[in-house]
């Protein structure tokens, strides 16, 4: 089983997500929350495996959830995703990868490479990002 | 060569029409004479000249009268008015200017002073043109960047939502593949004649003709593969305006030109699709060509645009016909070119002098602001210290040439 915390703001996102790995990569046990301190709390209680959450969102943004996820749990992995935002583009995703986000992905991505990122993070190997 | 500037010199006194006119035909202006109001303000309308002389008592309109209505039509409002008169009282003076007049001299003038005071006038409204020009212009350059900024946002935007719509599409067309197995067989039991219980399964046969079952195990999986398709030609076209506009990139950087232009491709596919068909001819050899790639992809739209509206204007009297665009890149040595061209109508040998002049277009109000090549040439020759030019053979096509240097010089670095 891999143990993986989602967290992403909106909840169609997650809820979609969910029905795909459920179906398509049934060894995930998939935990949500839909902001960063919800997701704090729930690191707080149960180890991880990897974080894959998004960078912006409203309270406690992407960027402070990857720092403080990173010091509850240092042995996980985090995988950042973005689409960009208002005023700020995918270039987010270089500072959530400068906070400690082993890899990152920009929204729409494919689920395989969603899946193919969390497996390359867990095998060590150079995860990279989706292909271009 | 800009023609010479048009003067009307109205006056009722003949010998001194014939003095001025003379004087002033002689300085290389085209003279127009009025001889008394009415004739002023009706030559005037006709003649549209660039600066009036009016002298103040005449028959049927004194000058007053004249100023004013000249001032109240769109056409003269803002030409420049010089009063000529031999008597002007500080209060005649006041009131020449209250009604719009622009400046006046007093007989017996000097020929130098109402010359040097014309030509002072005429470069004031050159001055007031060009300053109206350089407005829109930077108008215009403004709501471009706004846009360009509100398509990056909007674009930020849509990307959730495509991607939860594209993994719940998806989702269901891979449940829907498991359902087919299931109701595949609830099918089968329905069409096994006599299996015993037939009169439980009545209503289920029922419902399934109601429904029209066998319909819809065929057309679900494909409208669902139809909709993952589609998101992903969303996507694609996101993606592409991202890239295309750029925002915020001024600066030259080292720039993979080909995904530029084959953005710029997909976000203008709207205006060539149904003329023509599109080739990419791109050197795989070609390097990083220093640029601002917002700024380059807006002249290669303009020049993509410009060969669709050639194609569909040469295909106008051949409906269902296609013809072709094809943008192709090349190393030069030092330089980096590429040709847009076409199988258009070409450009007119009459104008082709004057194609990459501002505000100089063919385009009917409203399609063509006669902006984009002009656009096109600032970003290549002074954006980034290259060339554009043309080939064109009427009825043929043409072949737009972009030269970039490869190399920022310094002179053109500014």
């Amino acid at each position: 089983m891999t143990r993986i915390l989602l967290v992403d703001d909106d909840p169609s996102l997650v809820a979609s997500l969910g029905r795909r790995s459920r179906r398509e990569q049934p060894d995930w046990q998939l935990v949500t929350a839909s902001d960063g301190a919800e997701a704090l709390r729930l690191a707080a209680q149960q180890p991880f495996d990897v974080l894959v959450t998004d960078v912006l969102m409203p309270g406690t943004d992407g960027l402070a959830t990857i720092a403080a996820f990173r010091r509850a749990q240092p042995g996980a992995k985090i995988l950042a995703m973005s689409g960009g935002g208002r005023h700020l583009g995918a270039e987010v995703l270089d500072y959530a990868r400068r906070l400690g986000a082993h890899a990152t992905l920009v929204k729409p991505f494919e689920f395989t490479d969603l899946a193919r990122c969390v497996r390359a993070l867990l095998g060590a190997s150079d995860p990279g990002g989706q292909t271009p | 060569m800009t023609p010479p500037a048009r003067l009307l010199v109205a006056d009722d006194n003949a010998v001194n029409r014939r003095i001025l006119g003379g004087a002033l035909v002689k300085a290389g202006y085209q003279v127009i004479e009025a001889s008394d109001g009415q004739e002023a303000v009706s030559r005037a309308r006709a003649n549209r000249p660039d600066l009036v002389l009016l002298d103040v008592a005449m028959p049927h309109r004194d000058g007053f009268e004249v100023c004013t209505i000249l001032r109240s039509e769109p056409d003269t409002a803002r030409t420049p008015i010089i009063f000529v008169t031999a008597k002007f009282e500080p209060d005649d003076i006041a009131r020449a200017f209250a009604l719009g007049a622009s400046d006046y001299v007093t007989k017996p003038f000097h020929m130098t002073e109402v010359k040097a005071r014309i030509s002072a006038h005429l470069r004031l409204v050159e001055a007031q043109e060009e300053l109206a020009r350089t407005q829109s212009r930077l108008l215009r350059a403004h709501k471009l960047e706004a846009i360009g900024q509100l398509a990056a946002g909007v674009a930020h935007e849509i990307n959730t939502p495509t991607q939860y719509v594209s993994d719940n599409a998806h989702f269901l067309r891979d449940a829907f593949d498991d359902l087919v197995r299931v109701l595949g067989q609830v099918r089968q039991v329905l069409s096994s004649a006599g299996s015993p219980g037939a009169q439980f399964l009545a209503p289920l046969a029922a419902t399934a003709r109601e429904v029209d079952l066998d319909y819809l195990l065929e057309e679900v999986p494909r409208s669902l593969s139809q909709s993952i398709d589609g998101l992903g030609r969303i996507a694609e076209i996101v993606r592409a305006m991202k890239e295309f506009s750029h925002p915020g990139q001024r600066e030259r950087l080292p720039t993979d030109i080909h995904r530029g232009i084959a953005s710029t491709l997909i976000v203008a596919r709207n205006e060539w699709k149904y003329v023509a068909d599109v080739v990419t001819e791109f050197d795989p050899a070609l390097p990083a060509v220093p640029c601002a790639a917002g700024d380059l992809n807006q002249v290669v739209l303009n020049l993509v645009v410009n060969a669709a509206h050639a194609v569909a204007e040469k295909l106008r009297g051949a409906p269902g016909s296609k013809g072709r665009i094809t943008i192709s890149t090349r190393r030069a040595g030092e330089w980096v070119e590429i040709r847009v061209s076409d199988t258009g109508c070409g450009v007119p040998e009459a104008i082709r002098e004057r194609i990459f002049e501002p505000y100089f277009t063919t385009k009917g109000v409203g399609q063509g602001t006669g902006q984009g090549l002009a656009l096109a040439h600032a970003v290549v020759v002074e954006g980034h210290g290259g060339t554009i030019g043309f080939e064109s053979e009427e009825g043929v096509g043409s072949t737009f040439l972009v030269r970039l240097p490869l190399e920022i010089r310094p002179e053109a670095a500014a």
